[in-house]
């Protein structure tokens, strides 16, 4: 029992590095062995997105794509954009990308990313998407955008005017919207619940880091969202969903295998605390 | 190496030793780290000073009032400007105006619409029949139904009672509140392995970096593909 004892009393002063190289271990070995499987299933959430996205009629008004996230939420906010991009791209919907992300670094990420994803299906800029560029004060540019598009974006984000982008020649406001999904790292996601949701009734869905992923869902439930993308999990659902598995997917195993050696390791922390206080005597 | 392929490689392989300089610092704080930091803060700022000069400042303020005419737009100018006498305590008072400006109208932009949507609509959603009868839906589906609305109709009020503190928490109202907070820890205990979620996220999004594009990097550095 001693032994035991000096075992985990030993644990309890475990250098944190050795936790770190674990978890670094954890997340790199998937990548290499594809194990271990995970089997991804849609959520409720995720599946009222798709759905949304997926009733949207090809070649007609187009999906307001809003890339409202920076580099720091990339890592999972991007496999989530790529996913939705691919699913539109191959089913001929239009999509028209803005972005609201204060600093700008999100137009950067959507200039990179939406014309590689319409590449990979052939898809014509200005005719199947456009790329507005970005605002960078999310409740007046949504409000404005409620009544009129143009003025609150009158160039796109490669300096052509809006008035000349073929997709914009039926696209005024709102009302020829047929819904929003807003990409978000922040708060930008609750402006477009607030500012374009319940002023002018546009459907809203929200892709969100999975920190936010719980604060977002009262406005799901109360019907104010209609589809909620949360975090790597929700992107590997929509891969899953649109049957094209990629980062997100892949990410998932690395989760799987880290969130086993977290709660390993909680356990056990937990177990040579309570042993060390029993031998104490408290 | 060269042309945009070989600016590619070099600013990949830049970007992964700049990964591996802030990763240093789990091992203890080093000049690598600090280097790493210090180009990531001084970057951004850069990045949000000429992004702002050429996506916002000249478009709105330079191009409207010198090639358009429109000298109304030199109002919200000044006012942007005046936010600068902050640095001159004698005058410092006049930012005030542009601060004051600026609530005033953002206050009077969100506060109905906030209301609207965090407050009215999320009471409304609270507000729903406890018994689920919908005769297109299974006597389990509309049973759980039912639980899921008792639930949440049951769980908020005893939120709202924890929070009440103008009776003394003992006896029932002592054990609705008890109820409450286990309510409250329940959602704290999502949103942390969430947290914890979304920060393995972060690491993945790296080592997937790492391992993929800065290691095709150095294969076509030395002519491996």
């Amino acid at each position: 029992m001693d032994v035991i004892r000096e075992i985990l009393s030993r644990f309890q002063r475990l250098d944190r590095r050795v936790l770190y190289t674990l978890v670094l271990v954890a997340v790199t070995v998937p990548f290499y062995l594809n194990w271990p499987p995970v089997r991804i299933s849609v959520s409720r959430e995720v599946e009222s997105a798709y759905q949304t996205i997926d009733a949207i009629p090809p070649h007609a008004n187009p999906l307001l794509l809003s890339i409202d996230y920076d580099p720091a939420s990339a890592a999972e906010l991007t496999p989530m954009t790529t996913a939705v991009l691919r699913h539109c791209f191959a089913k001929g919907i239009r999509v028209l990308v803005i972005s609201m992300q204060y600093s700008g670094q999100g137009a950067g990420i959507a200039a990179e990313v939406v014309p590689r994803i319409a590449a990979e299906y052939g898809r014509e800029k200005d005719v199947d998407w456009a790329f507005l560029g970005f605002q960078p004060n999310p409740s007046v540019a949504i409000l404005q955008m409620g009544e009129s598009i143009r003025r609150t974006f009158p160039v796109d984000y490669y300096g052509k005017p809006t008035d000349k982008i073929p997709l914009m020649e039926s696209v005024q406001n709102y009302e020829q919207i047929p819904c929003v999904l807003s990409l978000a790292g922040t708060a930008v996601g609750e402006s477009w619940v607030t500012y374009a949701g319940s002023r002018y009734g546009l459907k809203v869905i929200l892709g969100v880091t999975a920190v936010y992923t719980a604060d977002i869902q009262p406005f799901y439930q109360s019907g104010q969202v209609v589809g909620v993308i949360g975090g790597l999990k929700g992107a590997a659902e929509y891969e899953t969903r649109i049957g094209r598995p990629a980062d997100g997917t892949n990410g998932m195993r690395s989760q799987k295998l880290v969130h086993y050696l977290i709660i390993t390791f909680i356990a056990l922390g937990n177990i040579a605390v309570w042993v060390t206080r029993k031998g104490e005597g408290r | 190496m060269g042309g945009a392929g070989g600016t590619d490689i070099l600013w990949t392989l830049l970007a992964g030793a700049i990964t591996i300089a802030i990763f240093s610092f789990i091992y203890r704080d080093n000049a690598a780290y600090k280097m790493a930091e210090h180009i990531a803060v001084g970057l951004s700022v850069g990045f949000l000073v000429v992004n702002y000069y050429y996506n916002v400042f000249k478009p709105k303020l330079w191009d409207n009032v010198l090639h358009n005419g429109q000298y109304d737009y030199l109002i919200p100018g000044i006012l942007g400007l005046i936010l600068f006498t902050r640095f001159v305590p004698k005058v410092g008072w006049l930012s005030r105006y542009a601060i004051a400006f600026y609530i005033g109208g953002f206050s009077g932009v969100s506060i109905p619409a906030t209301l609207e949507a965090r407050v009215l609509q999320q009471i409304e959603a609270t507000l729903k029949p406890l018994v689920s009868l919908d005769p297109s839906r299974g006597l389990m589906a509309n049973a759980l139904s039912s639980l899921d609305a008792t639930f949440l109709v049951a769980g908020t009020l005893a939120c709202l009672i924890f929070f009440f503190f103008s009776v003394e928490h003992r006896g029932r109202v002592g054990k609705i509140a008890y109820f409450g907070r286990l309510c409250i820890m329940a959602g704290f205990g999502a949103s942390f392995g969430f947290t914890v979620m979304a920060r393995v996220s972060l690491l993945i999004g790296r080592v997937q970096f790492l391992t993929r594009d800065v290691v095709a990097a150095i294969g076509r550095l030395f002519g491996g593909g």
